[in-house]
């Protein structure tokens, strides 16, 4: 298949599969949909009109997704075994006093070390693949890159959970914090990478992109121990707001592509260099063009996601604060952000720039944004304040 | 990108070439990137303080400076809109110059391309058949509709049938809605910024007014504008029980009044918690009037949850304390038998006490207060880390004799500790940063009257020379009790006593003569309403729906098409695919090279 995700048979259709996997892909159907028609069957009491919706467009990406990417169904059940366990043992009164295994492993808090440790063990893994060209390192950084997913998407999930624990009104989806935040980039970058990894068949690209979340990963951390945030807190009233459960995925997805697409640009120029002078790399990179590709369609898969999720938050705004745009720094940056990655894509599509040297200044380009993003991500959060400022340490 | 048109210019020249700057793309990277770099200016300088801020920040030459190039208010100042009024002119002109060539191509179907144009396309086979024509044109269609291709037949210069499929015919939709999308947002958005406004003070017609201290019927007319303004935002602080019928808005260092097309009571406020305290919910509940008075609407303004009024929105944005009576106990130190005097005071307010030797201001009360456990001597529990020690007031008092200045916080609501209430009191001296609590033993009643009593006991007793022996404790302890009769169970007389002892120890470092102690408040709320008229919003939505969905299309559908052509002028005929795409090159290539062979198969 297609590292651009640029065709419409392929996005609707089981067509092209074989019969094993249109069967499997049918099966997924019908789990999705009955998953689906249970969700609305349980909470119908508090479904209107944009829960529907809502509902409407996770099944729509979950089926897409789960089509397009065979091992995405099997992270989705482990994902929801492992969830269960937690929650089923909260459910039935247990806490982290009483309870060894939600103290040890199925507690939040305790499942993001082990996410921790995992995405370490990927990192480490995939960085001797690269540099020394052992392929087994390759695979357990790859085995890895999965456990860091499953362990980072249950462990949000009972963290919703365990939110309700503190008292019933205390409940809300786990994206409140920084530290929770953290948590969802981490996971959602490394669910995005193993999924251009299976796309582009190569396991260079780990050694670039797991380091990155490792870092994202220390900072959470370190965000827990010191600021004590891993404690959950109820929210305050501007963030008790259904949009908070479309706004802030639609961000993390693009913020993942936009910090891959970054580490992918580092890893063209290396590669580039290494063709001049020589040397390991090139045989454990996927070629220039390919490379250049991969990066572009990170690039416009963040920017579709950026703007959509940069609107579905100034429609809250709207709602929350009296203004659809406040010129508040983080929408100010996240201006600044898209504008970058608009004009990166002008450049790109387009034939009238040189055309030598132009994979180079596009990844160049890339990496650089690595700082912008992050600062409309971290850095306004910690320096500038303003509306968004409950993110602040 | 687009197929060449023979231009037919009937501009002059130089209107061409600016026309042609203007829509190019190398234009529109740089004017991008420029107001991306511009608009850090406006994160980094807060903007819309007061600007005596400024000046104190910068100095005045600085401050001078920096007020000349508006970064006081960047995102509304002229050169910045200018910038931005310059990227969407050029986003125009790029829209006007490639919309109707796109809608034509779009139209119309090259379905027989001539031979030069078929072939400059990337891709290009050939194969060779010895089949009837007819019987070509049937295989090849079956292997395009493999493909998922729709082919249909078309007539060639000699009459011939031949093959033509695409895929994505509609992909230039994506550029369109893009960037018309985009164009729509700006007019949606220079909608809702009231123009006209903006022209008035421009030219001086509407004058903000500077001083921020003037009661609302001093303002002068320059200053007011009418309630038929077409959009406007601004925020008003109602306290409960009054009626307002204008708001202001922050203009450069002034404001403006905004008439409101009608009136708003604000009938009651009200915060609700979190069980540890936190701020749940801040919930207004207000009567709109027209101007003659009839009542029209009631409603509840929450946040997250706006009350829409005939087009106007009114948000929850803000609550302050106004003017709640909070009643105040003062106990002599120096006398502490004696009883209390009852002071009745607020927020902002300064009175005197100790003949005047000491002045008390009232500078903050809070019905909420979190705190660490740990500062009251209360154990902390994983995620139990603070206690809520309920409403407070806050207070400095300043002693003329010497300058000496303390901050003092006072709970009304005690606390419970092994079983005892204790009323708890902070204070610190000004320059040190941590408070120090007395944390007084409260008797069966509500109130320190008890402790009091048995202080001035024990003074009285030293005073008489009475040794400090467990048995005079206790004889003075049922003293107190007796005298103030408010008696304690028998259990708790050891505690209260041992307690009593404590607070008489910590006393020692308080630097002042008398204990005020916090007895009652009376809330009187207001309210902070944010009131908008924004017009614009439904053009603004919409352009969003068009941006989103035309980046979708631009990304991920692309336009493919196939030509079969059969040249039948020789026994074997030559057959020939042509292909082109417009996103995604090799993909395509790898696609075209399968569907080949699948020809090839068929033949």
């Amino acid at each position: 298949m297609s590292i651009e995700t640029s065709e419409i048979r392929h996005l609707l259709t089981f067509g092209g599969m074989r019969v094993e996997g249109r069967l499997a892909a049918q099966l997924w159907a019908a789990f999705l949909t009955i998953g689906a028609f249970l969700v609305w069957y349980l909470f119908r009491a508090d479904f209107w009109m944009w829960q529907f919706i809502v509902l409407g467009l996770w099944y729509a990406g979950l089926m897409w997704f789960g089509i397009r990417w065979p091992a995405f169904r099997i992270l989705f059940l482990v994902v929801i075994g492992i969830a269960a366990i937690g929650v089923g043992l909260y459910q039935s009164g247990y806490t982290a006093a009483n309870s060894a295994a939600l103290y040890y492993v199925f507690q939040s808090t305790s499942m993001f070390y082990w996410m921790s440790a995992a995405i370490l063990i990927s990192a480490i893994g995939y960085y001797r693949y690269l540099f020394s060209g052992h392929q087994s390192a390759g695979d357990w950084g790859h085995r890895f890159a999965w456990v860091t997913v499953a362990l980072g998407f249950a462990g949000l999930a009972i963290r919703w959970q365990q939110s309700y624990i503190g008292h019933p009104s205390w409940g809300h989806i786990p994206v409140t914090n920084m530290y929770d935040a953290m948590v969802l980039l981490c996971t959602t970058t490394a669910l995005f990478y193993l999924y251009y990894e299976g796309q582009g068949k190569n396991r260079g690209l780990g050694a670039f992109a797991m380091p990155m979340i490792l870092v994202a990963d220390i900072f959470l951390v370190w965000v827990g121990v010191a600021y004590h945030q891993n404690q959950i807190q109820p929210v305050i009233p501007a963030l008790q707001s259904f949009w908070i459960k479309l706004h802030v995925p639609c961000e993390f997805i693009a913020y993942a592509n936009f910090y891959l697409a970054a580490m992918v640009g580092v890893a063209y120029l290396l590669k580039e260099k290494a063709e001049r002078t020589g040397g390991a790399l090139v045989s454990r990179l996927p070629d220039l063009n390919k490379l250049e590709r991969i990066m572009g369609s990170m690039v416009m898969f963040g920017f579709l996601f950026f703007t959509a999720g940069t609107i579905l938050g100034a429609v809250w705004a709207a709602k929350a604060w009296g203004g659809f745009w406040s010129w508040d720094p983080k929408e100010t940056w996240a201006l600044i952000v898209w504008l970058n990655y608009a004009a990166y894509l002008h450049m790109r599509s387009n034939k009238s720039f040189g055309q030598q040297h132009k994979g180079r200044k596009l990844a160049w380009w890339a990496a650089i944004s690595l700082v912008t993003v992050t600062f409309c991500f971290i850095g306004v959060d910690l320096f500038l304040g303003g509306l968004h400022s409950y993110a602040k340490l | 990108m687009l197929e060449a048109h023979a231009p037919v210019y009937t501009e002059p020249l130089s209107i061409r070439i600016v026309v042609r700057v203007l829509g190019s793309m190398r234009l529109a990277v740089h004017l991008l990137l420029f107001v991306a770099i511009a608009s850090i200016i406006g994160t980094i300088l807060p903007q819309q303080e007061v600007y005596t801020d400024y000046l104190h920040q910068f100095g005045p030459f600085w401050f001078t400076v920096l007020g000349h190039l508006d970064l006081y208010d960047v995102y509304r100042c002229g050169w910045y809109m200018g910038i931005v009024a310059f990227l969407i002119t050029s986003t125009t002109v790029c829209v006007l110059r490639n919309a109707p060539p796109m809608v034509r191509e779009m139209r119309h179907v090259p379905s027989s391309p001539s031979a030069h144009f078929l072939k400059k396309r990337p891709e290009h086979f050939t194969s060779i058949s010895a089949k009837a024509h007819g019987e070509i044109l049937q295989s090849a269609v079956a292997a395009l509709r493999d493909f998922g291709y729709q082919a249909r037949s078309v007539q060639d210069t000699a009459g011939k049938t031949q093959l033509f499929a695409q895929k994505g015919r509609f992909y230039r939709i994506g550029y369109l809605l893009t960037h018309v999308g985009i164009i729509l947002f700006c007019v949606g958005a220079i909608y809702n910024a009231n123009l006209p406004l903006k022209w008035a003070e421009w030219t001086g017609t509407v004058h903000p007014e500077k001083n921020f201290d003037l009661p609302l019927s001093k303002i002068p007319q320059s200053s007011w504008l009418s309630s038929s303004s077409s959009a406007f935002r601004g925020i008003i602080t109602i306290p409960v029980g009054q009626t307002v019928n204008a708001m202001f808005e922050l203009v450069g260092d002034g404001f403006l009044v905004q008439h409101l097309p009608f009136m708003l009571r604000l009938d009651a406020f009200k915060v609700t918690h979190y069980s540890n305290g936190l701020a749940k919910d801040f919930v207004s509940k207000v009567s709109i009037y027209h101007h003659n008075g009839k009542l029209f609407k009631t409603g509840i303004v929450r946040v997250n949850h706006p009350l829409s009024v005939d087009g106007v929105q009114i948000y929850q944005s803000s609550y302050s304390d106004s003017a709640s009576k909070l009643q105040l106990h003062n106990y002599l130190l120096s006398d502490p038998g004696l009883p209390p005097a009852h002071i009745v005071t607020g927020v902002g307010e300064q009175l005197k006490t100790f003949g005047a030797k000491y002045a008390i201001s009232i500078s903050d009360f809070k019905t909420q207060n979190v705190i660490p456990r740990k500062a009251v001597g209360l154990s902390s529990g994983p995620n139990q880390g603070m206690i809520n020690m309920g409403p407070t007031i806050s207070y400095q008092v300043t002693n003329h004799r010497n300058g000496m200045q303390v901050l003092i916080k006072s709970y009304l609501k005690p606390f419970s500790r092994n079983g005892e209430e204790y009323r708890l009191i902070g204070f610190r001296e000004k320059g040190s940063t941590a408070y120090h609590y007395l944390t007084i033993p409260q008797g069966p009643e509500h109130g320190i009257r008890l402790f009091m009593a048995y202080l001035g006991d024990l003074e009285q007793a030293a005073s008489n020379g009475d040794d400090a022996t467990k048995a005079i404790f206790i004889r003075n302890l049922d003293k107190a009790q007796a005298q103030t009769k408010i008696y304690l169970a028998p259990q708790y007389k050891d505690l209260f006593l041992q307690s009593s002892l404590k607070v008489m120890q910590e006393l020692r470092s308080y630097p002042l003569p008398f204990l005020t102690i916090f007895h009652h408040y009376d809330l009187h709320w207001s309210a902070g309403l944010e009131i908008t008229r924004y017009p614009g919003m439904k053009v603004i939505y919409t352009a969003c729906f068009a941006l989103v969905f035309g980046i979708f299309i631009l990304f991920y559908v692309p336009r493919r098409r196939i030509w079969i052509q059969i040249d039948d002028s020789k026994e074997k005929k030559k057959i020939q695919l042509f292909a082109d795409t417009s996103r995604n090159e090799e993909d395509f290539h790898r696609d075209m090279e399968e569907l080949n062979e699948q020809l090839q198969e068929r033949l």
